[in-house]
């Protein structure tokens, strides 16, 4: 499933990006571009969820 | 008239939950349109305008009671990137859309608002229906493959 839809990030691409290391809520932040005005804010509120399917901690979402 | 107490934030919490669904099922209907799904697409779509029929009337209901009808707030609209998924993720909104709508049915027996508590019910009778049909889709799904049932989607509805 989607899990950022200001940016069109679906779940498999962040526990992808996990798997290339970034896997710390700043580094994903900045590396989804979660700091741009243009994003509503959610994501960045839910970091620590989004850090978490990055470090392959949560079973998936749509299961 | 004056709400009774709680009931036009339960109706606004209702409303939140509709708005978001209005979106989902939306986007999930135009998804399935372009990949050629137009039985499904009709489908859902119908789902998302009767989602907004629903605001229309909590909306309405909420003025009626003077309260203000928060249309800002919405929860995180669930997109599946698959048929499977968005099906799944649109089951889990009507579950929690039924929980919000039964404690909604609670709240305003206690405070003894009998004309919200009809609507509510009868806004829950629509998402059991909905929930039956989600299930029906993936009980089939499982039976026949969902290869076989993406099939049938593709024709339209005769
Ligand atoms: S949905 Fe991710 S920042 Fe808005």
């Amino acid at each position: 499933m989607y899990i950022c839809l200001c940016r069109g990030i679906t779940e498999n691409a962040i526990k992808r990006l996990g798997e290339e290391g970034v896997l710390c809520p700043n580094a994903l932040a900045c590396e989804l571009g979660l700091n741009e005005p243009d994003c509503c804010g959610r994501c960045l509120k839910n970091i620590e969820r989004l850090t978490a399917i990055a470090q392959g901690q949560v079973r998936s979402v749509a299961g | 008239m004056k709400a009774k107490e709680g009931v036009v934030n339960v109706l606004n919490k209702v409303l939140t939950a509709d708005l978001t669904a209005i979106n989902q099922y939306f986007v999930h209907a135009k998804m399935c349109e372009n990949w050629g799904y137009e039985r499904l697409h009709h489908k859902v779509r119908e789902r998302s305008i009767s989602e907004m029929k629903d605001a229309d009337e909590l909306i309405g209901h909420i003025l009626y009671l003077d309260g203000v009808p928060n249309v800002q707030r919405m929860n995180a609209v669930q997109v599946g990137e698959t048929v499977l998924e968005q099906l799944k993720l649109d089951l889990k909104a009507e579950q929690e859309m039924l929980t919000l709508l039964s404690e909604g049915v609670v709240h305003c027996t206690k405070v003894t608002d009998f004309t919200t508590r009809h609507m509510l019910e009868d806004m829950a009778e629509d998402v059991d229906e909905h929930i039956d049909w989600i299930e029906t889709q993936l009980e089939t799904i499982k039976q026949v493959g969902v290869e076989n049932y993406l099939a049938e989607q593709i024709k339209k509805e005769s």
